[in-house]
């Protein structure tokens, strides 16, 4: 399938007082037509600003200090303000973890959706404005759409906020949708409702959605394709099935050993990771997950693994993974490549 | 573990006054036990009245009616003053570990303070006994005692939470939505620590959570609320393995699942809609206005909590 938007080596910095906070440290992947791909990761491993530096909406103290996001033929951080300004919206939008705060508290939600179709499309009458949003309303399963057209945010529930939310993005059908965890602040009955709209927005409109989240449950329910993010790098991508049945880094290994599933073994302990995640103003100069990894070697501590090939459509960031390492019982992965 | 029972609440009510002559019914009629060294599970969506019910028990609101019984004593009336000697039974840990820190003091003076309050220690020198032992059974060190919140991350931070909680070894911690703010990385390393100190010291926890694979990892028991009511309470087991209440089957069935072969073949049950207004609960069953199962008996008639064998207690008509 053919790859929508391609990310080159991008790198992301935040400039505070405390110095530079190399939030995104070369990080590059595709999205193809019509995939769903998740990002998954702890809060600062980079996942957020990697999503945000796409659609150019980082804050001011953050700067793309190199690389490039390729999408129709256009590098997306070269690009004018305006012409970015034409995309977000229109060809790529975007959903947040909080609806209320994205949502305008003034102005009654339909008008807010119909102002940013008006954006787009000026052409377009009143009328046919409104007729547009209402079906999109009822898309989305928002009840009475007539009703809610002109109710304000605050009258709405976090579910309908961010029902709301998507039928704004979805407004001007987009090729990609970035979703950035859009259902960690609701509640699983609802999470299960956006998850199952999301799904069928793919497999009616061919939307190519990036989702990104901490939680590997919605994962495993809604995503193709999987990123694993650290400490602002791509530590590992693999398809859906590959990644839960053979995890090619020690991080992800980690991740799934440190969340109960519903058929846990009560008296078996969980296995949390030990210790934090890295200082992003001084990311440590090998594998930032050396310090927490119960496989690490020297090397791990002194020099960047490289992200390589350890199976079909799987690539990690591993030094056990090169095909130096030693076999020995300090190594996951020795004795048979995975997959 | 013995059967002695350190918490009982019967009926237990709270109402909020709202804007005009609205009441808010944030808990109505809630009855369940809590035996020594076990921990209790309160899950449902939010505005279900899970915290609500957890900080009418420590008494943090005024209970409406009903009646809370601490270790045997009936402590519903009793006023601040009485109630303090039951207060260093009881303890809480919160949600967020940002908020519920004092920014201008040093763990040190946070987890010592309990101390002091409850007259443990008499001055604030002497509490580094108990302090200095309790940072390194949470995982912290001694040189962390004299930094302050803000230096720490969101999994330390409980971690000192957690520290002032059980500094006076509370047979009770009501612990509301302790991990939910954390990282995935870190939320087992303070579910286990919080395991730990079940099997040493035999406390027992009332643990409020929306994430319902860690509440089945963590409780003996389970207690599914919505709109301020129980639908179903019982083992932990029985519950994930045999729900009765339409509810709990549609909570369940919205768990996202960590396998994406099952995820797959998983029958939707989900359910449509969302909560009610707890300021008009509907009549009858108040889940009636999204229950698939729907009867004319549940629009009319509450449903009572019953057994329906092994302790296993649901309010639903069609389980009658």
């Amino acid at each position: 399938m053919d790859a929508i938007l391609q990310v080159d080596n991008l790198k992301t910095s935040f400039m505070t007082s405390g110095g530079e906070v190399q939030a995104v440290r070369g990080v590059s992947f595709q999205v193809k037509k019509g995939e769903i791909l998740g990002i998954v990761g702890e809060s600062g491993s980079g996942k957020s600003v990697t999503s945000m530096s796409i659609l150019r909406l980082l804050a001011d103290t953050a700067k793309i200090k190199e690389g490039a996001v390729y999408f129709e033929n256009q590098d997306l951080t070269k690009i004018s303000k305006r012409k970015i300004r034409a995309i977000r919206g229109e060809k790529i939008s975007m959903i947040f973890q909080d609806p209320m705060s994205s949502l305008n508290p003034l102005i009654p939600v339909g008008k807010q959706v119909s102002e940013m179709m008006k954006e787009h499309h000026p052409e377009k009458s009143k009328e046919e404005l409104k007729q547009n949003v209402l079906e999109l309303f009822a898309k989305v399963r928002i009840p009475e759409p007539e009703k809610r057209y002109r109710c304000y945010p605050h009258e709405f529930s976090g579910g309908m906020r961010q029902r709301v939310m998507i039928a704004m993005a979805l407004a001007n059908h987009p090729e990609l949708l970035i979703a950035d965890e859009p259902t960690t602040a609701l509640d699983v009955t609802i999470q299960d409702q956006i998850l199952h709209q999301l799904r069928e927005l793919k497999h009616e409109y061919g939307t190519s959605i990036i989702f990104i989240t901490h939680d590997l449950g919605v994962v495993a329910e809604l995503c193709d394709r999987v990123l694993v993010m650290y400490g602002g790098l791509i530590m590992e991508e693999a398809g859906i099935d590959d990644i839960f049945a053979h995890p090619g880094h020690p991080y992800t290994m980690g991740l799934l050993a440190s969340i109960p599933d519903i058929e846990q073994d009560r008296s078996k302990r969980l296995q949390p990771i030990p210790g934090s995640p890295p200082d992003m103003t001084n990311p440590p100069a090998g594998c930032p997950f050396a310090p927490r990894c119960p496989y690490a070697r020297r090397i791990c501590r002194e020099e960047l693994p490289d992200f390589v090939e350890v199976g079909a459509n799987h690539r990690s960031r591993c030094h056990l993974q090169t095909a130096g390492a030693p076999a020995d019982e300090h190594n996951p992965f020795a004795g048979g490549k995975q997959s | 573990m013995s059967e002695q029972l350190i918490l009982e609440i019967n009926n237990l009510t709270k109402h909020f006054k709202a804007g005009g002559k609205q009441t808010v019914h944030a808990l109505d009629g809630v009855s369940f036990t809590l035996k020594k060294g076990e921990t209790l599970g309160l899950v449902g969506e939010s505005g279900c009245g899970k915290t609500t019910c957890a900080r009418t028990i420590i008494r943090m609101y005024e209970p409406t009616s009903g009646q809370i019984i601490m270790d045997g004593t009936d402590i519903t009336e009793l006023n601040q003053k009485q109630l303090k000697p039951f207060r260093k039974n009881m303890q809480m840990i919160f949600q967020d570990p940002y908020a519920s820190l004092n920014a201008r003091m040093t763990v040190r003076d946070i987890i010592a303070e309990p101390l002091l309050a409850h007259g443990v220690v008499k001055r604030k020198q002497d509490a580094n006994e108990y302090v200095y032992p309790m940072l390194e059974r949470v995982g912290l060190t001694r040189e962390h005692a004299s930094r302050y919140a803000h230096e720490f991350s969101g999994g330390q931070r409980q971690r000192v939470g957690i520290a002032r909680a059980l500094i006076l070894e509370p047979n009770l911690v009501v612990c509301d939505e302790p991990i939910s703010a954390l990282d995935v990385s870190i939320q087992a390393q303070v579910i286990n620590l919080l395991k730990d100190f079940q099997e040493e010291k035999g406390v027992s926890y009332l643990f409020i959570a929306h994430d319902l694979s860690m509440i089945r990892y963590v409780s003996d028991n389970v207690g599914v609320m919505y709109l301020g009511q129980l639908a179903e309470i019982g083992e932990t087991d029985e519950i994930y393995k045999n729900p009765l209440h339409p509810y709990t089957k549609g909570l369940l069935g919205s768990i996202p699942i960590a396998n994406p072969a099952l995820a797959r073949q998983k029958k939707k049950s989900s359910i449509e809609g969302d909560i009610p207004s707890p300021i008009k609960p509907p009549a009858g069953c108040r889940f009636h206005t999204r229950c698939p199962y729907m009867k004319e008996i549940c629009c009319e008639e509450t449903p009572k909590l019953k057994d329906a064998g092994n302790g296993h207690m649901v309010a639903c008509h069609l389980c009658d």
